[in-house]
C-alpha cells in the first residue's frame, strides 16, 4: 500500500474500544485529530 | 506525544493512540502508562495497511541507535515493556487529520525511533483548527 501525503483523504478505517467500533470520520468531524499509530507496547 | 498532549489540545485538536491490539487490551495498557489520551486499537491492522505503514528491518529496532534512544527515554521515566503479540517490526507513523478528513501532516516513521517532531504537530494541528468544517 503506497504511503499517504498532505492532502490526500484519510482512511475513514474503523478501530476497536472496549465500548464497541469507533469510526474515524466521526471524530475527525468533531474537529482535528492527531492520530499515533504506535509500535508494539512497549 | 504524552507530554504535548495539552499543548495539542489547547491548539484544538484530539490525540488518539493507536495499538495493534483489541480495544480492552489497549485500554488497560494506556490507563497502565497513565496516557492522558483516548487510546484505541487495530488488532487487524486494517489502518496501518491502509495507511501503507511498513515494516522495517530488524537491525532498524534492535540496533544500536534504537538501543540509544531505549536508554534516553528511560532516563526520562518510561518504561520499556515486553511485546504482547503484536508485529514489532511495524513502524509507527504520526497523522495530523482535518475536520474535512484530508491529511494536514503525514510523518512515517524512518526508523522506529524516528517519532514526528513536537513543533510539527502542533504547527498542523493549528493549520487544521483553523479549516472550517467539512
Amino acid at each position: 500500500m503506497a504511503k499517504l501525503s498532505r492532502g490526500d483523504s484519510f482512511p475513514d478505517v474503523a478501530l476497536e474500544s472496549p465500548d464497541g467500533s469507533r469510526q474515524l470520520r466521526e471524530l475527525w468531524e468533531r474537529g482535528p485529530l492527531v492520530l499515533a499509530f504506535e509500535r508494539h507496547f512497549g | 506525544m504524552g507530554e504535548d498532549h495539552e499543548e495539542i489540545r489547547s491548539s484544538g485538536a484530539e490525540v488518539i493512540g493507536v495499538f495493534q491490539y483489541e480495544g480492552q487490551k489497549v485500554k488497560n495498557f494506556c490507563r497502565q502508562q497513565g496516557a492522558p489520551f483516548e487510546c484505541l486499537g487495530d488488532p487487524k491492522l486494517e489502518g496501518y495497511s491502509a495507511l501503507g505503514l511498513g515494516k522495517g528491518s530488524t537491525r532498524e529496532y534492535l540496533g544500536p541507535q534504537m538501543l540509544k534512544r531505549t536508554i534516553g527515554a528511560m532516563g526520562k521515566g518510561h518504561m520499556v515493556g515486553s511485546p504482547q503479540g503484536g508485529d514489532i517490526s511495524l513502524r509507527p507513523g504520526t497523522f495530523v487529520v482535518g475536520r474535512d478528513g484530508k491529511i494536514v501532516l503525514a510523518h512515517y516513521n524512518a526508523d522506529a525511533a524516528d517519532n514526528a517532531s513536537r513543533e510539527a504537530v502542533l504547527e498542523a494541528v493549528r493549520e487544521a483548527a483553523e479549516q472550517p468544517a467539512a
